[in-house]
């Protein structure tokens, strides 16, 4: 029970640090870029940018000693998709598979995750719309 | 005070992350994502995230809770003639792939020259 705990409470410091150093990368963005460009679009341009660091934490073996310490606190913020599609590539070349083999392995599982989740999310809001519930109704 | 509402929010979802990853066993963490994904749009729907969004910033943008909304809210904005977020959402998601495929093809070449 007491190790199970811990794992939350080590998932909540990870994932909130992540957000933060998001957020940082989020304000330097907003000294530099034109105050009128959207909140999203500043938010979508930081995470690129954090994208392009954890490439380098992913290579240098830091973002899996990370997601050891934080479980799901280092696998949820997006930028987790950059050391999940490495370790899915490691996994299927290590199981023999050639280098497109692995590229497809890693486009497949995306294939997945961004499938199931942009189609329910449109299934679901345009059913709520047609009802006339929710923000878009 | 974003900052600290970033790091509440982040750690929060993150925190119910690992807690439905542990009570439903699962070995692999994309299942979560996906739950997450599809919690996002359901969140979206009721006007929840873009409420956070403004709140807690990155505590929500950074977090893969926010394409689901995010895709919701630009195939609506594109249908009234602004494709601008949609092209945004979908802009950044491949770059995170094409970043992950990059990284992915230079870190397993030393797995498959370990092997021979």
């Amino acid at each position: 029970m007491n190790s199970k705990f811990s794992s939350v409470v080590r998932a909540f410091l990870t994932g909130g640090l992540i957000c933060l150093a998001i957020q940082v990368i989020m304000a330097a963005l907003g000294a530099v870029l034109p105050p009128e460009l959207p909140l999203s679009l500043r938010g979508a341009i930081a995470l690129v940018i954090a994208g392009a660091i954890t490439i380098v934490l992913t290579l240098s073996g830091v973002y899996a000693k990370i997601a050891d310490f934080g479980g799901m606190g280092a696998n949820l913020p997006f930028i987790g998709l950059v050391p999940a599609l490495t370790g899915v590539m490691c996994d299927a070349r290590a199981h023999g598979a050639s280098l497109g083999g692995a590229i497809a392995a890693a486009l497949k599982v995306m294939l997945l995750l961004f499938g199931c989740g942009f189609g329910f999310s449109l299934v679901f809001v345009f059913a709520c719309t047609a009802l006339g519930v929710g923000i878009f109704a | 005070m974003t900052f600290v509402l970033a790091f509440l929010l982040g750690g929060a979802f993150c925190a119910l992350a690992q807690l439905v990853f542990m009570v439903a066993k699962m070995e692999n963490p994309i299942p979560c994502l996906i739950a997450f994904f599809c919690l996002g749009g359901v969140l979206g729907v009721f006007g929840i995230i873009p409420m956070l969004e403004e709140t807690c910033q990155a505590g929500m943008m950074a977090l893969a809770l926010d394409p689901g909304f995010g895709i919701q809210g630009g195939v609506f904005s594109a249908l009234a003639g602004n494709p601008l977020p949609l092209v945004a959402l979908l802009a950044t998601i491949t770059c995170m792939i094409v970043m992950g495929l990059i990284t992915g093809t230079i870190a397993s070449s030393h797995v498959a020259q370990d092997q021979k």
